[in-house]
């Protein structure tokens, strides 16, 4: 019985999401118009496409225990590639959503190989130095291409009508709906393939994976190009839902936040990455508000100068989240919350460093580089 | 097929001016169950993990069947039929046991690099699986997450999962540590059983265990051979028990 119930609900939930654009109904306080709005549609698209997104990187974070800190490079590569052959080549969109996640495919597959020849930290530098490299080459603006600070706006008249327009938000929307699904679908089944199993393995113990006859390095590079083509394909459907690309898309402030929205909901659960998507997309949109309400102007200045940045109280949000639910919103249940976060996973560590017989043993690890400590105690 | 022999050639490991393995010289017949022991610190997992290509060599050669193995990845000599289980466990924390049996055939298979969910091909060695968990006694524990599992058994999943690469050369490493009585016995059988066919190589500290189930031992110390040869003569070999026990011990 829990079982099919288990499996109807997301059907449940996307069904739902799908006939939001016919639904006149107003959530007060939630949204400032009705569901079916076009300001509405917008916020909701984004969390969509940022739900995704969110999923292509746990894929990497969660599933595979990769911190990688350039993924925003992709999602870069999808928005300005696709305004650019739009813009200036005038390809078709779809065309242009092939060859764009295509490139982020070959883009990570170069990158990866070279990052990878590190692990942990070392490799969260290495990815971070790969992204700085895109953002900074956006912003340079090299032959006035890219648009520089102010970005490229998507040029309307290039595009499937279908897509332009306010009145068709609600297309931009069940494109980003679409788009959230597939990455979900495909992510769900990697999750159930023998690969996926492997990709837990990694995460957890890298020599044991290597002792079964995989080669480590070739099973990561593998994600990462999945990830970056997903995170491609995702700045594509960025782009058009936001109108175009803009340096924000490549900032490592985006990597940051994918980070925490990941977190947040909870890395490597099934549904986690898409919780966190969606409110963190939600609190950064609407916060900007939260400084104009009546209730907070009558604070007094030290708490309503915080509390008009949105990042700040989406920070706070982020600790008191993972002060009490240390496994994200997916894994939050009532009795964990009186817990106070204690129930962290450390059983792996604990059981490593109980032997100590062999003297050799300290000395093997720190020769063999103790590739396992690194993202677990996150 | 018969399975290979393993010989070691000069081999050294170097640790950034400590010497753990010294010219190391072995030589195992096919077939035979080879123990190697030693005090603590006397290099037996680093030699170990020479063996397995975790650590690459200093100086030296090693063989599989004349096939010199020296400077290939843990991955690669996996795949030519050389499994090994570890002193410190290393299992993955909550996959489930049957499932982590599953993953070692399909590693096998070659489909472990299927992206597609294909239930058909888990399924079928879901079978196999069950039938490899019921040789070390572990059937019952199926569906337990693997890291809930008492010390004992996750030694014994350990073996169950070298067992499902269905190795020709098989390196255990202390498969009875930390055991209790009736466990030992069972491992002890187990190993007896499925050494059959296959080349063996054993570090044990427990010295019962090597002598049921030893064809040769080799006694290493500070990184070198000190003496090779059936259980008995090594038992009682003046070296030997001057390593053990530290010279100068009067009796």
């Amino acid at each position: 019985m829990k079982r099919w119930w288990r499996r109807l609900t997301p059907v449940a939930v996307a069904v739902l999401a799908a006939i939001i654009p016919y639904s006149t109904v107003r959530i007060p306080g939630a949204f400032p118009d009705p569901l079916n709005a076009p300001g509405t549609l917008q916020i909701l698209a984004l969390c969509l496409v940022f739900a995704g997104i969110a999923m292509s990187y746990d894929l990497l974070f969660g599933r595979t225990g990769l911190l990688s800190f350039g993924h925003a490079l992709y999602v870069g590569i999808g928005a300005y590639g696709a305004t650019l052959m739009v813009n200036q080549w005038h390809l078709p969109l779809w065309t242009s959503a092939v060859i764009v996640i295509a490139v982020s495919a070959v883009v990570s597959l170069l990158l990866g190989s070279v990052a990878l020849r590190t692990t942990g930290v070392a490799f969260a530098m290495v990815t971070l130095a790969f992204a700085e490299v895109g953002s900074i080459l956006v912003a340079r603006d090299p032959g006035g291409v890219t648009g520089g600070e102010e970005g490229l706006a998507l040029d309307g008249s290039r595009l499937p009508a279908a897509l332009v327009g306010v009145t068709n938000t609600a297309n931009l929307y069940w494109l980003a709906l679409g788009f959230a699904v597939v990455a979900i679908v495909v992510v769900h089944r990697i999750d159930a393939s023998p690969y996926g199993r492997v990709l837990t393995g990694l995460r957890d113990d890298e020599r044991r994976v290597a002792v079964l006859g995989f080669s480590p390095f070739r099973v990561k590079l593998v994600t990462l190009v999945l990830s970056g083509a997903l995170a491609g394909a995702g700045g594509v459907v960025y782009a058009l839902v936001v109108g175009g690309a803009s340096p924000r898309a490549t900032a490592s402030d985006l990597t940051l936040s994918l980070l925490v929205m990941v977190v947040l909901g909870g890395a490597g659960t099934r549904w986690g990455p898409v919780l966190g998507a969606v409110a963190y997309t939600y609190l950064n949109q609407r916060l900007t508000g939260v400084g104009g309400l009546r209730a907070v102007d009558s604070l007094p200045a030290v708490l309503r100068n915080p509390l008009s940045q949105p990042q700040f109280v989406i920070g706070a949000v982020f600790i008191l989240a993972v002060f009490f639910a240390p496994k994200g919103l997916s894994g939050l249940r009532w009795p964990d919350l009186k817990r106070r976060g204690r129930a962290r996973a450390t059983a792996v560590h604990v059981e490593k460093d109980q032997a100590g017989r062999d003297g050799e043993r300290s000395s093997v690890l720190a020769a063999a580089g103790d590739s396992t400590s690194d993202v677990s105690t996150l | 097929m018969a399975p290979p022999g393993l010989t070691v050639r000069g081999l050294v490991r170097d640790f950034r001016g400590f010497r753990a393995v010294d010219g190391v010289d072995l030589h195992i017949p096919a077939g035979t169950l080879h123990a190697l022991v030693g005090p603590n610190g006397a290099g037996k997992t680093t030699l170990f993990h020479l063996l397995s290509g975790f650590l690459p060599a200093s100086a030296g050669r090693i063989l599989v069947g004349g096939r010199d193995i020296t400077g290939l990845r843990p991955d690669q000599i996996a795949r030519l039929g050389v499994a090994r289980s570890f002193q410190i466990t290393n299992l993955f924390g909550p996959v489930s046991v049957v499932d982590h049996v599953v993953l070692a055939l399909a590693a096998r298979a070659g489909v472990g690099w299927r992206f597609w969910r294909s239930t058909a091909a888990l399924t079928s060695f879901r079978s196999r699986a069950m039938e490899t968990l019921a040789a070390v006694d572990l059937q019952d524990h199926a569906g337990t997450p693997a890291d809930s599992l008492p010390y004992g058994r996750k030694r014994a999943l350990e073996l169950a999962l070298a067992l499902a690469l269905d190795p020709v050369v098989l390196l255990l490493d202390e498969p009875t540590a930390g055991m209790g009585a009736e466990d030992i016995d069972r491992t002890v059988d187990l190993i007896a059983r499925v050494r059959e066919g296959r080349t063996v190589v054993m570090v044990e500290h427990n010295m019962n265990v090597v002598a049921k189930l030893a064809d040769r031992v080799t006694v290493l110390a500070s990184g070198r051979v000190l003496a090779e040869g059936g259980y008995r003569e090594v038992r009682s070999d003046p070296r030997v028990v001057d390593a053990y026990l530290g010279a100068g011990h009067g009796h």
